[in-house]
């Protein structure tokens, strides 16, 4: 008698069950206590491999974020579903392919669609898994006896979908449909062959198909060869003990996630908040993501994020997977970095999302592109770490908020006569938050991919024709501090001639969105500056110098003085693409990071070094570190430690008067909330997160000392 | 040894720790040469390995000299330079918005050296000090853009004023980055008019310019910038010293010129080489000697592996081929430059193991403790146990010391080490802790072979593995085991198998050119036509250019073989394969139709069918070109076959861990065994400088060239 073998589906409710009622992912790990050697062994030849096929894929795309910036993961995955390991690359999507297949599994694709091998399963829809339409999925089954044993699935970041605006990461979204090609885990190859009309129906939906087209060969490239090669150490391990050694790696890292939470983080609750906003059209309101992280003496980390805002018809929200991905990106770098991460990491943490909020929406048609609060959720997440750590004495892992990120689009016709449409992904390569013993590095970091790379402009020329006038790192960008924040780009593009291209940029409203910690300043808040008609023709004609750098006076930067145009500054830095002629000028900034510590007590030393390398203003450094700066005949720069004394003497002095006793301070600003004394941004969101939170009413209501219904004024 | 016969070739390969000599005679005898590496006048420890060896010749120095006919060279120098910021200080000019290009690093170079870890840890990313500070750094107004046309003209009195200014500050060279210069180099060449003439104008003709379209004439400006400045900030200290070396050995006796081995694989005269062409020598000398091998064995596709201190370097020749990185990493720098392409991992005979603290799993490595504190065992300092602890206390190595008894170990402490750190910790004896710590590296060394063949698109059963380094013996059965290859082959002379590579290199130079050619999917002929004439042009600007500097190093054009490239992608890719091309010009549409072919094939080959893409189009940004000349090489003895007993080699049994126990093992003499013998595992077989662990179902036979061949069973 043959027994009838189990659905996916039965199997994915079986562990699930099993983890629900045990809180383990598998009871004993016997093959690491019996045969520790092998147990690693096998772990390492299946991480060389997933590297190894990252090598080759990274080889065949032919999209600038995979290629240059390393957009790009691989991972394997047990048949219901769970990570079991992972190559390097995007850690937002260690868990976003196990939300997509295990979607499959639970819509009956096994039995609606089939699972064969050499079949190939693409998604990007954000909702079942993937962080936005551009974040795109291949996933592949694998068999053994007939039987499904796991799957390898492949994640890129293309930059272009088809969507309304060139770059498929526009501003001006109010829907999903806005966002170009949706396609939720359609099979899009058999047999290891990609479908023709797949092909067909990507170059006919999107400006520049090759991106896309390529990726999806790297990706199938990528996941052959790990096929190929896990089969072949299956080959050799037997059946049992694969499907063993996989819980196993899970479970092992489930319980080291633990140990290591306990080991680093000091037991407590901490409490965050970080801000982003919206401003589209007939849409102006702020955005906070409140984090609550509890750490308990056992080393489980539950988070809450009561308090987000509601989801709407605006781009700047994410899907729960994608939230979950930032999170788990967020505590890979700041924890769990020396892991065997997996998704055991994931069943390590208690998380705490409400439905219908902007980070978990309840309607699959809002646009979901720009994530918004679900960065600042992070962003809230890792400063409760380093506040968890500082308290346990790891100061080394102490650091302020990462840098908002924010970059540009463009599409059109590009100089080979072909057309185009891209975003510029040299965002990538913002400025890090400072820590607690060292500035922030200058454009070398993004919070959704550690390994930040900016590429060489000369490859973005190639993929995008703007040109560039200046790429250089933004001058007093970082928070100030103690330790400074890192700096990130400013760059400066021309419409070349007898290009036609529209352009246009996305970031954040203009607040500021990236935060300092003890006493660190936050970043500086992000703009765009647009010149038309200018006379930049003129001027290469007659021969003067085109800018070459935003100076360091924010309010009136150099290249707007020395270039004649009907200057725009769109503050913030949400711009629709739009047209614009040859010889405009664009500039645009990255993110910056968040200073760490009193900027008084920065060494001098330091704000020399800023000052010879261009990268700090005299003023700056006496009007907020209180250094005099001096120059010698030679031109070499120094400061006067009398003068400097004294102005920081001055400073203090000044602070001491400005300052208000905290009782106070809570006593002016509980009349201004009960008077509606506050910006209409700002009303627009308490009165939004009051009405989506119960909750978090109430306890805004008990902070201020509010009359019970308080509501606060439209 | 006393020889008769005359020695003909030497190579020096000076590394950070020792210098390794080579020298061969004409009969095709060997001897080997070591001494500390002096960094601060190489000649110095050159000349100290050139004698060890010279006297185990038995030879005088004049007699050795004059004898010689190729003294090659490879070194660290550049290496050290950069890493110590030990240089000149040059000055840069750079196209107007770009002058923050070196602070900034793009980003990547602030994390691109560091571990799988560390990399996704930013708190540990660092910035490295720019190897030109950032006041020594002026903009110039001038643009060309992605098709070589000039958009803004130079401005010619930014480049005067900066120059007057620099050299007030103290430039000791004067370097030229424009993007987009490799496309039309004529801003970078006007530029360099001007800083010439200014330069003598104020008394300082003597500081040279160096332009980014002649030192690395490739796409990417940071890249072509880092090797540009490199050139500046430690060509000229680096040249310098080969002059003196060069002129020490003349006045020695030598009679020819000193050869340096570059990048790319290829020896050229020391006058003639370009400081950053030599830069990335180190692991090249082993690749180089595999093809060579190759050739005399009869195989055209091997892999090369070699286990070293600290990294396993893996390298393949395909065909008969041997593969090009062109953006390989020194020091944390980004270059373009053409490089012979070897994989390298953290794994070899230092690579440290330790129970990870939180999951209490064994892990090993990727750290080392290299040289210093090294392993345990060395009694150097060294606490944590490495792989060569392991080995020792598994008793494969012997306990007596390395280098015949000269480096003597410590098996007490090694096993101490292993017994706390990771035996007891995981509840395992000494010895299966140990055998733990050797699978696991032996695992990993296994699939960065396995990856890096199929990466290249190839199959194992194709391959000769060809294992050497210090450490590379006592590991290959275990990285090799039940893999379907040709042939598995090691030496005698595996800790010096670099430098014996390196000697029996040709002459070699690489040259690239930049070409703006695209190709639409369904080109017609008309189309392909053009392409082809735009390729053929850059083809033979860069013959006239190798011609002319074959000359210069004394081989006509009949002597001088000329190989033409092109560096070919999908439309909109970011990578390029290197395509030998089929034909040596593209005279006619179908001549281009070849070289796309090669190109189609060879990507099929290298990624899969699938991931062919020929409705993209095409593109062919670069070509290049590769002229080589043939040098005197070492002659290799074939000895007659003695047949298969290997006794007489035999002088000990000790016991050793094979398989969950321990078991007596005869341990041979490598120098006393001879062609035709045939040693079964499991055995050891010692030389003084390594160590052959020949597991039990392994076996080795020594062939007519004292080769040994590893056996499966």
């Amino acid at each position: 008698m043959t027994m009838a073998r189990r659905s996916l589906k039965d199997r994915l409710i079986e562990s699930e069950e099993l983890f629900r009622d045990t809180g383990v992912y598998e009871s004993e790990l016997t093959v690491k206590e019996s045969d520790p050697v092998t147990f690693e062994v096998l772990f390492t030849r299946l991480l060389q491999t997933l590297t190894n096929a990252r090598e080759v894929a990274l080889s065949i795309s032919a999209s600038p974020s995979t290629r240059e910036q390393g957009e790009i993961i691989f991972g394997l995955f047990t048949a219901e579903g769970d990570a079991v390991c992972l190559s390097t690359g995007l850690m937002i999507h260690v868990h976003t392919m196990s939300r997509a297949i295990k979607w499959m599994i639970n819509n009956d694709y096994e039995t609606k669609m089939g699972f064969r091998e050499g079949d190939y399963f693409f998604n990007n829809d954000s909702f079942i898994g993937g962080g936005h339409p551009s974040d795109q999925m291949l996933m592949t089954p694998f068999f053994v006896d007939g039987e499904l044993e796991g799957w390898i699935g492949g994640l890129t970041h293309v930059t272009e979908t088809g969507a309304v605006e060139p770059g498929a990461m526009g501003s001006s979204f109010t829907s999903r449909f806005a966002e170009g090609l949706i396609l939720p885990c359609m099979r899009i190859a058999a047999d290891d062959e990609l479908f023709y009309d797949f092909d067909v129906l990507v170059d006919r939906g999107v400006r520049s198909s090759i991106s896309w087209l390529a990726d999806n060969r790297a990706k199938l490239t990528g996941n052959l060869i790990i096929r190929e090669k896990v089969k072949e150490l299956l080959g050799e391990v037997g059946l049992d003990m694969y499907r063993k050694v996989c819980r196993e790696y899970i479970e092992d890292t489930r319980r080291a996630t633990h140990e290591k939470v306990r080991r680093s983080l000091f037991p407590g609750r901490y409490r965050e908040v970080a801000w982003r906003g919206v401003t589209i059209k007939n849409l102006e309101r702020l955005m906070h993501s409140p984090c609550e992280l509890v750490v308990s003496r056992e080393g489980r980390l539950s988070l809450s994020f009561e308090g987000l805002p509601s989801a709407q018809r605006q781009p700047f929200q994410a899907t729960l997977p994608l939230f979950e991905g930032m999170l788990f990106n967020g505590l890979i770098q700041n924890i769990f970095y020396d892991l065997r991460y997996n998704d055991g990491t994931f069943l390590a943490i208690d998380l705490h999302v409400p439905y219908g909020s902007a980070c978990n929406p309840d309607n699959i048609q809002l646009p979901t592109t720009l994530w918004g609060p679900a960065y600042g959720g992070m962003q809230a997440c890792a400063q409760a770490v380093s506040r968890a750590y500082f308290a346990k004495g790891y100061r080394e892992e102490v650091h302020a908020s990462g840098p908002l990120t924010s970059g540009n689009l463009a599409g059109g016709k590009d100089q080979y006569g072909r057309h185009f449409g891209s975003q510029c992904f040299e965002f990538a390569s913002s400025g890090m938050y400072a820590t607690s013993f060292m500035d922030g590095l200058d454009t070398a970091f993004s919070d959704f991919n550690a390994e930040g790379d900016m590429g060489d402009a000369e490859i973005w020329e190639q993929q995008m024709p703007q040109v560039w006038l200046a790429r250089e790192i933004r001058k007093d960008g970082g928070g100030f501090g103690k330790f400074r924040g890192g700096n990130g780009i400013h760059s400066l593009y021309m419409i070349p001639e007898g290009i036609e291209m529209e352009i246009g940029a996305f970031g954040s409203p203009p607040i500021f969105s990236t935060a300092g910690l003890m006493g660190g300043y936050p970043a500086a808040a992000l703009r765009v500056w647009i010149g038309r008609g200018t006379d930049v023709q003129a001027q290469i004609e007659a021969g003067t110098p085109l800018p070459n750098t935003e100076g360091f006076d924010r309010s009136v930067p150099e290249f707007v003085d020395q270039v004649s145009a009907e200057w725009s500054c769109v503050l913030g830095q949400n711009v629709p693409t739009s047209s614009l002629e040859p010889y405009s000028l664009f500039s645009v900034v990255s993110g910056d990071g968040g200073g760490y510590g009193d900027p008084l007590l920065r060494a001098p030393i330091d704000i020399i070094r800023d000052v010879e390398n261009g990268l700090s203003g005299v003023r700056v450094a006496a009007d907020v570190y209180g250094v005099v700066v001096t120059k010698d005949a030679r031109g070499n720069v120094g400061y006067d430690k009398e003068a400097t004394d004294s102005l920081r003497a001055q400073h203090r002095r000044e602070r001491l008067h400005r300052g208000v006793p905290a009782a106070e301070y809570k006593r002016i600003q509980r009349e201004r909330v009960m008077a509606g004394d506050i910006p209409a941004p700002a009303r627009a969101m308490y009165r939004d997160v009051m009405e989506i939170s119960p909750i978090w009413a109430d306890e805004f209501r008990t902070f201020w000392n509010l009359p019970e219904g308080f509501e606060v004024a439209e | 040894m006393v020889t008769h016969s005359r020695p003909v070739v030497c190579y020096s390969d000076v590394g950070g720790t020792f210098t390794d000599c080579f020298v061969v005679t004409e009969s095709g005898e060997f001897a080997l040469g070591k001494s500390p590496t002096t960094p601060e006048d190489i000649a110095s420890g050159f000349m100290s390995a050139l004698d060890m060896a010279r006297e185990a010749l038995g030879l005088e120095q004049r007699e050795f000299l004059e004898g010689l006919e190729v003294v090659g060279y490879g070194a660290t120098t550049v290496l050290n330079s950069v890493l110590t910021r030990k240089g000149g200080k040059p000055g840069l000019l750079i196209t107007r918005g770009f002058e923050d290009l070196l602070l900034m690093e793009r980003g990547k170079q602030s994390w691109v050296q560091l571990t799988r870890i560390d990399r996704i840890h930013p708190v540990v990313h660092r910035h490295q000090p720019p190897l030109i500070q950032r006041n020594w750094v002026r903009g110039i107004s001038e643009r060309v853009d992605s098709l070589g046309n000039e958009i803004i003209p130079l401005r010619e009195e930014d480049v005067r004023e900066s120059v007057r200014d620099l050299v007030k500050l103290g430039v000791d060279s004067i370097v030229v980055v424009y993007l987009w210069s490799f496309l039309d180099d004529s801003h970078e060449q006007r530029t360099k008019e001007i800083v010439l003439k200014e330069l003598d104008a104020l008394g300082v003709s003597e500081i040279p310019c160096f332009l980014s379209s002649e030192v690395s004439p490739t796409l990417r400006e940071l890249p072509r910038a880092n090797g540009t400045v490199i050139e500046a900030f430690s060509g000229p200290s680096t040249l310098r010293a080969l002059e003196r070396l060069e002129s020490d050995l003349k006045a020695g006796g030598f009679t020819g010129d000193l050869q340096v081995m570059q990048s790319a694989g290829g020896l050229a005269p020391a006058r003639h080489v370009r400081a950053i062409d030599t830069a990335m020598s180190g692991p090249v000398g082993g690749l180089v000697g595999t093809r060579t091998l190759g050739e005399l064995y009869g195989f055209e596709s091997l892999i090369s592996t070699d286990v070293g201190g600290t990294s396993f370097d893996v390298g393949l020749v395909s065909n008969g081929f041997i593969g090009i990185d062109r953006e390989p990493v020194l020091a944390g720098l980004l270059l373009s430059l053409p490089m012979m392409d070897v994989h390298s991992v953290g794994a070899g005979g230092g690579t440290i193991s330790r129970i990870d603290e939180l999951s209490g799993r064994l892990v090993v490595g990727p750290e080392s403790a290299g040289s210093r504190p090294g392993p345990v065992c060395y009694g150097t300092g060294g606490t944590e146990p490495t792989v060569t602890d392991a080995d020792l206390v598994l008793g494969y190595l012997n306990p007596r010391g390395l280098l015949n008894g000269k480096v003597s170990l410590d098996v007490l402490a090694a096993r101490e080490a292993i017994r706390i750190k990771i035996a007891e910790p995981l509840g395992l004896s000494l010895e299966d802790a140990a055998d733990g710590i050797r699978r696991v590296i032996d695992a990993r060394m296994r699939e960065t072979v396995t990856g890096l063949v199929s990466l290249r698109g190839s199959r194992l059963d194709d391959y000769v593995l060809l294992a050497f380094g210090g450490a590379g013996p006592g590991h290959v059965c275990g990285y090799t085991e039940n893999l379907p290859l040709k042939g598995v082959l090691t030496f005698p002379y595996a800790a010096a198998f670099s430098a014996f590579g390196a000697s029996t290199a040709d002459y070699e130079h690489h040259y690239n050119r930049a070409v703006n050619v695209v190709v639409s999917p369904n080109a017609d002929d008309e189309e392909l036509l053009v392409a082809g004439k735009r390729i053929s042009a850059a083809w033979e600007r860069l013959e006239e250019q190798a011609i002319e500097q074959m000359a210069l190093e004394g081989f006509d054009r009949e002597s001088v073989m000329i190989k033409p490239l092109a560096m070919v992608r999908y439309g909109r890719q970011l990578n390029d394969l290197i395509t030998p091309s089929p034909v040596v010009r593209c005279r006619t549409a179908d001549d281009l139709r070849s070289v796309i072919a090669a190109f189609e094939e060879l990507y099929a080959r290298v990624f899969a069918k699938g991931a062919q893409f020929p409705q993209a189009g095409y593109e062919i940004f670069e070509v290049g070109l590769v002229a080589a000349a043939r040098k005197v090489k070492p002659g290799f003895v074939r000895r007659p076959l003695e047949g298969d007993d290997a006794s007489a080699a035999l002088y000990e049994s000790r016991p050793a861990y094979w398989n969950g126990e321990w078991s007596p093992t005869p341990r041979y003499r490598w120098e006393a065994l001879r062609p035709g013998n045939i040693v079964q595992g499991p055995a050891v077989i010692e030389a003084p400088t390594t160590t052959l662990v020949l597991t039990p179902n392994r076996s080795a036979t020594i062939d007519e060239y004292l080769s040994v061949w590893i056996g499966q069973q």
